[in-house]
This record gives structure tokens, C-alpha cells and sequence, in this order.
């Protein structure tokens, strides 16, 4: 069998570049393997070589989604590439993101295949599962880098597969995260028994296993209620973009890929104080006005000194929500949510527009 | 309702789009009691046990338009 010619997609971490201060970093090349690719090189033996590694900034790749996913396809073009290999994100998830990103751009290239691999929770695999692409496959890992070596053996697992030319059987089979994509295959019964067999299992409490999971809707389960409020710190989020005037923290009118947090300590109203409203989906002038109607501030201080709850948090959480990705505004409520809970926040009031 | 579907378990619902929070119509300080209303419906919507989604409406009375 020829040798297989492999891609390494990564982030500025991973490719030694540096950390979060590094993460607007554009898309940037090394020949051969970097970092844990040399492991994975190592894995792969003579069957594949990783010719080249590519690399791209976590916030630089959210910002320039276009760009940087029509970079890193030219190179993978350039270096006759038939495999990509993305990750392991772990559960980074502007990281996990950009991977399935360019495992979606890449996997429409003649001959090409791509693995990802990353936290099953990772919101990266949202955009997998969407595109359903059958020459694209997510492997789990696990939460941190300490899962590195495990990630790198089933990755290698299934790029040995492609390169010796084998079919790839079922997730279960394989090891990696459905898609939802459905195959028809013989079974040895027909349809009418296999069905009572598993009514029977069922009914006997006997397990038994579904030919179609029915794909759930995400549910979010209900938090429990605070017992306390007397006690409790409440903090005020929106998605109806109010930002420092001037926004110097670069918002957008749409299409956020970021949050930020803002001070309002010794503040008992929005209005006197200098904000701006950048939200191209309704008109800002009301609330540019009067803040108070995205961030209800002065309400909530006249509650926080009746001592209806304990402590009003001395920052506000803030994106402009307009046309925004689902998996990315899912990885910021993520991220806000950590934050949030690092601060023993008990409550959040969020006003959406 | 968007929030509803999109998977928020406890939701109350505001007033207008563009100032969820308040009226514009009214006085300086009936839109800020107004809000008050809102918030605390809020505050009691963050205290109530629930088993699923559920819609909180605050007692509140604002002008159309």
C-alpha cells in the first residue's frame, strides 16, 4: 500500500507557539509533525507520514472562519494530503470548533478523509453532527491533555484503517461518535421479528438494543431553584449587546464569537454611565438611552438594598446575540457559566432582545 | 417562543424587543417600578422548584407600540 499523506491540523498551543495570549495567531505551517503529531507519527509507523502540520490561532480561526479554512484547504491541496487529522481539541472548545470546521471544508477535496477527536461534550460536535459528512469522523477524547496518549492510539486506529484501504464499520464497531447517517445492511430476520423480540426484551426487562435513536432535541435540565434568595449572589447577563462606548473589546453588530465582562460596582444605574448598544437585530436607540432595559441595574440595586437577595454581582456578562451560531453561543454560555460559578454567582437574570 | 425552544427552563417575559426591560413610554419612574416588577418576577422565577419549562409573567401593565 502507498503511504498515506497526512495533515495535522492544530492550534497555537498545541503547535508551541504559545497560549492564550498567542490565540489570534493566523494560519502558519511547519513541515512535518509537531508537538503530540510526532507520536501520532510514531503510531502510524511507515503506512502514513504527517508531511506537513498546520496551525491556527483559537480566536484568529473564530474571526476569520473564511479565511483561515480556505489557508489551511490550499495547504492540505499543496501537500497532496488524502488524510487530516484535527486535534485532539479535548474540550477546548473554539479549538474543537475550528476542527470540525476543517474537517468539514477539507472532507469535500477529492480522496480525502478526515478524524477529529475531542470531548464528547465538546460543542465542536454540533457542527459534526450537522454536516453528517461520511468521510469525516469524530473520535472522543477525553476532558484534558492528560487523555493525549489514548486519543493519539484511536486516532492512529482508524488512520491505519484508511491507509490499508479498510472498510470503516459502524461508530460502535469503530469507535467513534455517530453522525446520524444511516446505512442499510441485511439481518438475518425480518423487520416483524425483530421487532418482537425487542418488544419481548423489553417487556421482560431484558436489554435491548434500538435500530433507531431517535435523535433528542437538546434538553436542558431544569437547575434546581435557589432555597436562599436572602442569601444568594444574583448576576445580570444579555444578549442585547451593551458594551463599553467605544467597544473596545471589538464586538460586532453580528455574529459574535466572544463575551465580556463588565463593572458595575458602586453603580446603581446604567444611565448615567457611558455604554453603547451594538445589536443589528433591533433598533439600539431606546436601549443606548437607557441601558437599564438590557441590564436592568437600577431595579436590581433597589432590590439588592431591600435585601430581597444578598449580593447583586459587581460585573455584568454581555454578547451581542444577533445572528449568532448555535455551537458558538452554546461554548460562550460554557464559558460564562465557569466564570460565573468561580465567582459563586447563585443566580442569573438573563435579558435577551 | 424562541427561549422556550432553544431549551431556557425559566423564562419571563419581558416587555418590547428593543427594551425588554422597560417602557419607553412611561415616566422616568414608573418605567423604573415597572422594571422592578420585572426583576422580581425574575427573583421569583429563580426560587420556583419545576419539573420542566415553564413561562413566568410578571404582574405588570405597559403601553403598546
Amino acid at each position: 500500500m502507498s503511504q498515506l499523506r497526512v495533515v495535522h491540523f492544530v492550534n497555537q498551543f498545541f503547535a508551541g507557539v504559545g497560549g492564550e495570549e498567542k490565540a489570534d495567531t493566523p494560519v502558519g505551517v511547519i513541515q512535518g509533525p509537531v508537538g503530540a503529531g510526532k507520536r501520532l507519527q510514531e503510531l502510524l509507523g511507515n503506512a502514513a507520514e504527517i508531511v506537513v502540520s498546520v496551525y491556527c490561532g483559537d480566536d484568529y480561526f473564530a474571526g476569520h472562519n473564511a479565511e483561515a479554512v480556505e489557508a489551511i484547504r490550499n495547504i492540505a491541496r499543496d501537500a497532496d494530503a488524502t488524510l487530516l487529522v484535527a486535534g485532539p481539541a479535548f474540550s477546548s472548545g473554539r479549538y474543537g470548533f475550528s476542527c470540525a470546521q476543517v474537517c468539514h471544508a477539507l472532507s469535500a477535496l477529492p480522496g480525502m478523509t478526515c478524524i477529529a477527536a475531542m470531548h464528547p461534550e465538546n460543542p465542536g460536535l454540533e457542527t459534526y453532527r450537522q454536516h453528517k459528512a461520511e468521510n469525516v469522523y469524530a473520535i472522543p477524547a477525553a476532558k484534558s491533555a492528560g487523555g493525549m496518549g489514548d486519543a493519539l492510539a484511536r486516532i492512529a486506529r482508524i488512520a491505519l484503517k484508511i491507509a490499508g484501504q479498510e472498510q470503516i464499520g459502524s461508530p460502535a464497531a469503530e469507535g467513534y461518535i455517530p453522525r446520524g447517517v444511516r446505512k442499510d445492511a441485511w439481518s438475518g430476520q425480518d423487520g416483524a421479528q425483530r421487532a418482537v423480540d425487542m418488544l419481548l426484551a423489553k417487556i421482560a426487562g431484558k436489554p435491548f438494543v434500538t435500530e433507531i435513536p431517535l435523535e433528542d432535541a437538546e434538553r436542558v435540565p431544569v437547575a434546581p431553584a435557589i432555597a436562599a434568595l436572602a442569601k444568594a449572589r444574583i448576576a445580570l447577563a444579555t444578549s442585547s449587546g451593551v458594551i463599553v462606548k467605544g467597544n473596545p473589546d471589538n464586538f460586532k453588530a453580528h455574529k459574535n464569537v466572544q463575551w465580556r465582562k463588565y463593572s458595575i460596582e458602586n453603580m446603581d444605574t446604567m444611565r448615567k454611565t457611558d455604554w453603547d448598544v451594538l445589536h443589528s437585530g433591533f433598533n439600539n436607540v431606546f436601549m443606548k438611552e437607557n441601558p437599564n432595559f438590557g441590564i436592568p441595574l437600577d431595579a436590581s440595586r433597589q432590590l439588592e438594598r431591600e435585601g430581597v437577595f444578598a449580593k447583586l454581582h459587581p460585573y455584568f456578562y454581555t454578547t451581542s446575540g444577533c445572528n449568532a451560531s448555535v455551537p458558538v453561543m452554546k461554548r460562550l454560555g460554557q464559558e460564562i457559566v465557569a466564570d460565573m460559578k468561580a465567582e459563586k454567582v447563585d443566580g442569573v437574570i438573563m435579558v435577551s432582545t | 417562543m424562541v427561549a422556550l425552544q432553544l431549551g431556557a427552563t425559566r423564562v419571563v417575559t419581558g416587555t418590547k424587543i428593543p427594551n425588554p426591560c422597560g417602557d419607553v413610554n412611561l415616566p422616568a419612574e414608573d418605567d423604573r417600578q415597572l422594571r422592578c416588577e420585572i426583576v422580581k418576577c425574575a427573583l421569583e422565577a429563580l426560587q420556583a422548584n419545576l419539573e420542566s419549562a415553564r413561562t413566568f409573567v410578571p404582574k405588570i401593565n405597559f403601553t403598546s407600540g
